[in-house]
């Protein structure tokens, strides 16, 4: 068996096991009411043995040592830190002792001193009780074996004895027949629920797996596995891209069905090389996508740790290294492999697509209403930069007429780009960035529709144009 | 970070009084049965059994006295200072803890017969798996804090440390997860916030440092240091005397050598990736190397021209 096929099974036994307990819990508190009710029901055929039997006498010792330790087991059961087996044996044993206690009311002792038939009257009860228990609770196999026997050693072995001493011959073997077969179909009854359970509690799993793939990686395993850090909020460094297909309104006119298939694949294409570069795809609106890199994966928060600062201080400038490369070879694979897509799916167009890119800290979040609809998602200014820089780019191709997908580039994201052959630096003085006038220049890179690979001469003359 | 009030009593006066309690009452119980003795043989009996009492009344004292304090063991960092509402209650708890576990014939007892075991570590809060292997003297503290897996084993004269004093004068806590069928080896520590996969082996004298993840059936040599942080992936190899740097992310089946260093912040995804740093540092040393043989012999040839 591999690691998945264990984790797998682990995964199906924690949900039986949690499934078994709160489902105890529950029959623990639901059993005091008839058990509430017994105390009241069962002073008349107790009379037919003892007519000095007094009704308080009957009543309140069932509550106390019937109904009252119910109601407690099921509140210990449901709010104890014991691991859920443990929970689950001991709730078997509670159970087992309070039916004891509960038969020594009257009954047992009124079998011993040669009332045996009155076991004849209370059988019915412990049959039903028997079948509820493993019917309801319907413990996973492993621990079977151990309810059984704890039920059949502290409650059903007396009974027999009890039963046994009593000298009559019939009442003895009504008891033991009652008791045995009872045993034997409630383990059937529990076996069988526990396997419809575990039915159930693979579908539940398998459910998960498909959430899994709409939720993406990083928030299903923080919902599944556990990893609740992945939702926590942090502040952080990082690089958001924003990226959207230019005049798609008048190529969605123009080709119909097939500029639907190649919508479907670039959106697929977009998915793809975000999880190859180490991207987030943090929102689509229409076609455009908003990515962030280096903010999803950020790592553990060490600013708690006295005396590493230094290394701290590397390993973050590592880190925007290497998110700037991932954020920078995502652009460059997206417009090359766009440019194909396009050709093949739309019969030698090709579709441009604008992109902004900035870098400054973000905050990772989660966002919105419990009740209605949570959002992981990434703000900061950083995003509307990425967003005004996007729309930019698509200014800087009308006004210069280029046939080009344009990356326009914030002063804020070029740290660490290793050299800036493929880029041409523009002034923004006379034509600012809308909501950025803070920003005097930018770097620009087009990506030529006729060429596979970026020109930057080309895109320099473009610029100089 | 969970903080709980702590009682409105003071730690600095209790540790006297629980002291006392634990020092006088395991031995009045024990030796209650020898003073009750009626006759002789009865006498020996309850002598020979004394031991066995006095082991079961200290550890079932030590630990109902820490239970109070337990919700005091929680994740977070916290000022080392008795009057803190977290830090007060620990106090009390690693006291209760700590007698146990420093009375190193009873902890024995306790660590050999598997449902004292049970029991004992069950008092003190611990969760996890009962099948895990702890050695007797391997280090673990806040049991409510450690989580063991399945067939787990803690070699002796490791640290699982759930918490870590810092120079700052605070006390970092966190859980330490070790996986099923893990292995934390001799003289191996892993730092509070730590999780060491399944099936994976920590190897002697390795560290982990705080907030590290180890993935499953990967294996750490001998001595090797894993910084703070870090994220190393399922299948990985660290060679024997390795160091991971801080926040460095090794992604799966890579496998580095021996002595590798790997600097803070890196992110390895493949073993061409580790060549290429290894590679890059070999003749970056090669050449600073060179450099000081040339300063050298430069200096060498004018102390013999300034001689001549």
């Amino acid at each position: 068996m591999n690691s998945t096929e264990i984790d797998t099974n682990d995964r199906l036994r924690e949900y039986a096991l949690r499934d078994s307990v709160e489902r105890a819990a529950t029959l623990a508190q639901i059993l005091a009411i008839p058990f509430a009710l017994y105390s009241v029901n069962s002073i008349d055929f107790i009379r037919r043995f003892d007519s000095k039997v007094s009704f308080a006498s009957n009543l309140w010792p069932r509550l106390l040592a019937g109904s009252l330790p119910l109601l407690l087991l099921g509140w210990f059961v449901r709010r104890s830190t014991l691991g859920d087996r443990t929970k689950l044996l001991v709730w078997i044993t509670a159970f087992s002792l309070i039916l004891h206690a509960s038969a020594w009311i009257h009954i047992w002792p009124l079998a011993i001193s040669g009332a045996a038939t009155i076991l004849t009257y209370a059988q019915p009860a412990n049959v039903f009780v028997a079948a509820i228990v493993f019917a309801t609770i319907a413990p996973p196999r492993d621990i079977l074996f151990h309810f059984t026997l704890v039920l059949a050693g502290l409650f059903h072995l007396p009974l027999v004895w009890i039963a046994y001493t009593s000298h009559d011959s019939v009442v003895f073997m009504s008891v033991l027949s009652d008791t045995l077969c009872s045993l034997a179909y409630s383990v059937v009854i529990g076996l069988t629920v526990n396997r419809l359970r575990e039915r159930i509690a693979a579908l539940e799993l398998e459910k998960e797996r498909e959430a899994s793939r709409f939720l993406g990686p990083v928030i299903s395993k923080a919902i599944f596995q556990g990893e609740s850090s992945k939702l926590e909020s942090i502040r952080c460094v990082g690089f958001v891209i924003s990226i959207d297909i230019r005049d798609s309104t008048e190529l969605l006119q123009r080709h119909g069905e097939r500029w639907l298939g190649y919508r479907k694949e670039y959106f697929k294409l977009v998915c793809q090389l975000a999880a190859r570069h180490s991207g987030y795809i943090q929102k689509t609106v229409g076609d455009c996508h908003v990515i962030n890199f280096g903010v999803m994966d950020y790592g553990e928060d060490l600013s708690d740790l006295p005396g590493i600062e230094s290394e701290l201080e590397r390993a973050e400038e590592r880190r925007l290294q290497r998110s700037s490369d991932h954020a920078f070879a995502f652009v460059h694979d997206l417009f090359v492999a766009n440019h194909e897509l396009s050709v093949r799916e739309l019969h030698g167009e090709t579709v441009l697509l604008g992109a902004g890119i900035d870098k400054g800290w973000v905050e990772r979040s989660v966002q919105g209403d419990g009740a209605q609809n949570l959002e992981l998602d990434v703000n900061g200014n950083p995003v509307n930069c990425s967003s005004r820089l996007q729309e930019y780019s698509k200014e800087l191709r009308i006004r210069n007429n280029w046939l080009a997908s344009v990356l326009v580039v914030s002063p804020y994201a070029t740290d660490y780009l290793p050299h800036f052959d493929s880029f041409v630096r523009l002034s923004t003085s006379k034509h600012p960035v809308r909501n950025f006038p803070g920003i005097r220049w930018v770097l620009v890179h087009a990506l030529d529709a006729h060429s596979e690979r970026s020109e930057p001469d080309q895109a320099k003359s473009k610029c100089a144009a | 970070m969970n903080r709980k009030q702590a009682p409105r009593f003071s730690v600095a006066a209790a540790i006297p009084s629980f002291l006392i309690l634990l020092a006088t009452i395991p031995v009045a119980v024990a030796s209650a049965p020898i003073l009750l003795a009626t006759d002789t043989a009865s006498r020996i009996a309850a002598a020979a059994i004394a031991p066995l009492i006095y082991i079961l009344s200290y550890v079932a004292l030590a630990g109902a006295m820490t239970i109070p304090f337990q919700g005091g063991i929680v994740r977070g960092k916290f000022p080392r200072d008795l009057r803190h509402s977290v830090y007060g209650p620990r106090r009390m708890y690693g006291l209760g803890w700590g007698a146990v576990f420093y009375f190193t014939p009873i902890y024995f007892a306790v660590m050999s017969i598997p449902t004292l075991r049970k029991a004992v570590l069950r008092i003190f809060g611990y969760r996890g798996s009962h099948s895990a292997n702890i050695a007797p003297d391997a280090w673990i503290r806040d049991l409510p804090l450690l989580r063991l897996a399945d067939h787990s084993y803690v070699a002796n004269k490791s640290t699982v440390g759930t918490n870590m004093c810092l120079i700052d004068g605070s006390i970092l806590v966190d859980e330490v997860t070790i996986g099923r069928n893990a292995m934390v080896g001799h003289l191996a520590m892993v730092a509070p916030g730590s999780v060491l996969g399944d099936e994976s082996e920590l190897g002697v004298g390795a560290a982990l440092g705080v907030r590290t993840r180890i993935g499953c059936r990967t294996k750490v040599g001998p001595k090797s240091g894993i910084g703070h942080g870090a994220r190393i992936g399922d299948d990985v190899e660290v060679g024997t005397m390795s160091y991971i740097g801080i926040k460095a992310k090794i992604s799966n089946g890579v496998k580095i050598p021996g002595g590798a260093n790997i600097p803070e912040g890196s992110e390895i995804t493949c073993s061409e990736e580790l060549e290429q740093m290894i590679g890059a540092e070999t003749l970056a040393l090669k050449k600073e190397v060179s450099r000081l043989r040339m300063v050298y012999s430069n200096q060498q040839d004018q102390k013999m021209v300034g001689g001549m």
